[in-house]
């Protein structure tokens, strides 16, 4: 399931990047920070809900109001957090694995977050809503092939 | 308002943020981090105009989002976040001048294909 890469250089990239030539999808730490980036953004929305679920509704409310009410409880901020380490790991992953390995990797956020809806917060997944999930994935899978460009 | 409306504005505000970190980083890197040290360059790196700029618009990209997710299901709207693909890509090409391949734009076709089956939900 890994891409090979070869010692591919890269060209047309500016001096910063040149220290990097050689980015490899076995980079075992790479593929660490890249998991649990993962993780931590299917945590981060499944509390977030988990948090806007558990804090009322607000339907006779004005929006903003009530929303920054919620933002500041714990829950909602525990999310926030979750998602600024995750978007942490991702800048780590992506500057020590190739895009093309990362990118497909990161489409099974969508496929977590779906299972966990489903599991944890016992939303009903219709066959509609699979269908387009997996057309998703199969674009973000085919959009990859090409990621070596970037 | 419908939560569509809120899905789709947290979409273009953390499809902004996209260009506005990259327009960030564009310019300081020719000017600046010579005769620096890292955290010199930390600095004036992520306290450059567009960056600033970028990430107060990911907290009321946040905030938006929040909203959204109060009104529907996590499985409904956590697809959108891959319409901000289209969007950066969309971009990249009119305002970066970035060239997109044939692979990219089928990938696309079918990330779109794919959200608007979820939103028939």
């Amino acid at each position: 399931m890994f891409p090979s890469t070869g010692n591919r250089k890269r060209t047309g990239e500016s001096k910063l990047f040149s220290k990097r030539l050689e980015l490899n999808a076995f980079d075992a730490l790479g593929v660490i920070y890249l998991t649990a980036g993962v993780l931590f953004a299917v945590a981060a929305q499944l509390v977030l809900k988990l948090g806007l679920l558990n804090s009322g509704s607000c339907d006779d409310q004005l929006m903003i109001p009530c929303i920054g009410r919620k933002i500041v409880t714990g829950p909602i901020m525990l999310g926030i957090s979750l998602h600024v380490i995750d978007t942490i790991f991702w800048i780590f992953a992506v500057s020590r694995l190739e895009l093309s390995f990362a990118y497909p990797v990161s489409s099974l956020q969508y496929i977590l977050i779906f299972a966990a809806s489903w599991y944890v917060l016992g939303e009903h997944i219709s066959s509609l809503r699979m269908l387009g999930l997996m057309v998703i994935c199969a674009g973000i899978i085919v959009m990859s092939l090409d990621a070596r460009k970037i | 308002m419908s939560p569509i409306v809120y899905l789709l504005s947290t979409v273009a505000l953390v499809v902004c943020c996209q260009f506005l970190i990259k327009r960030g980083v564009s310019g300081s890197l020719a000017r600046r981090g010579r005769n620096k040290n890292v955290l010199q360059r930390f600095v004036s790196r992520v306290f450059e105009r567009h960056i600033v700029a970028a990430l107060c618009l990911y907290a009321v990209a946040t905030v938006l989002w929040l909203i959204a997710l109060s009104m529907v299901d996590l499985s409904y709207a956590y697809p959108f976040v891959s319409l901000s693909i289209l969007f950066t890509v969309g971009g990249a090409v009119v305002w970066f001048r970035e060239s997109v391949s044939t692979a990219r734009k089928v990938g696309i076709g079918l990330i779109c294909g794919g959200l608007f089956l979820i939103a028939l939900t």
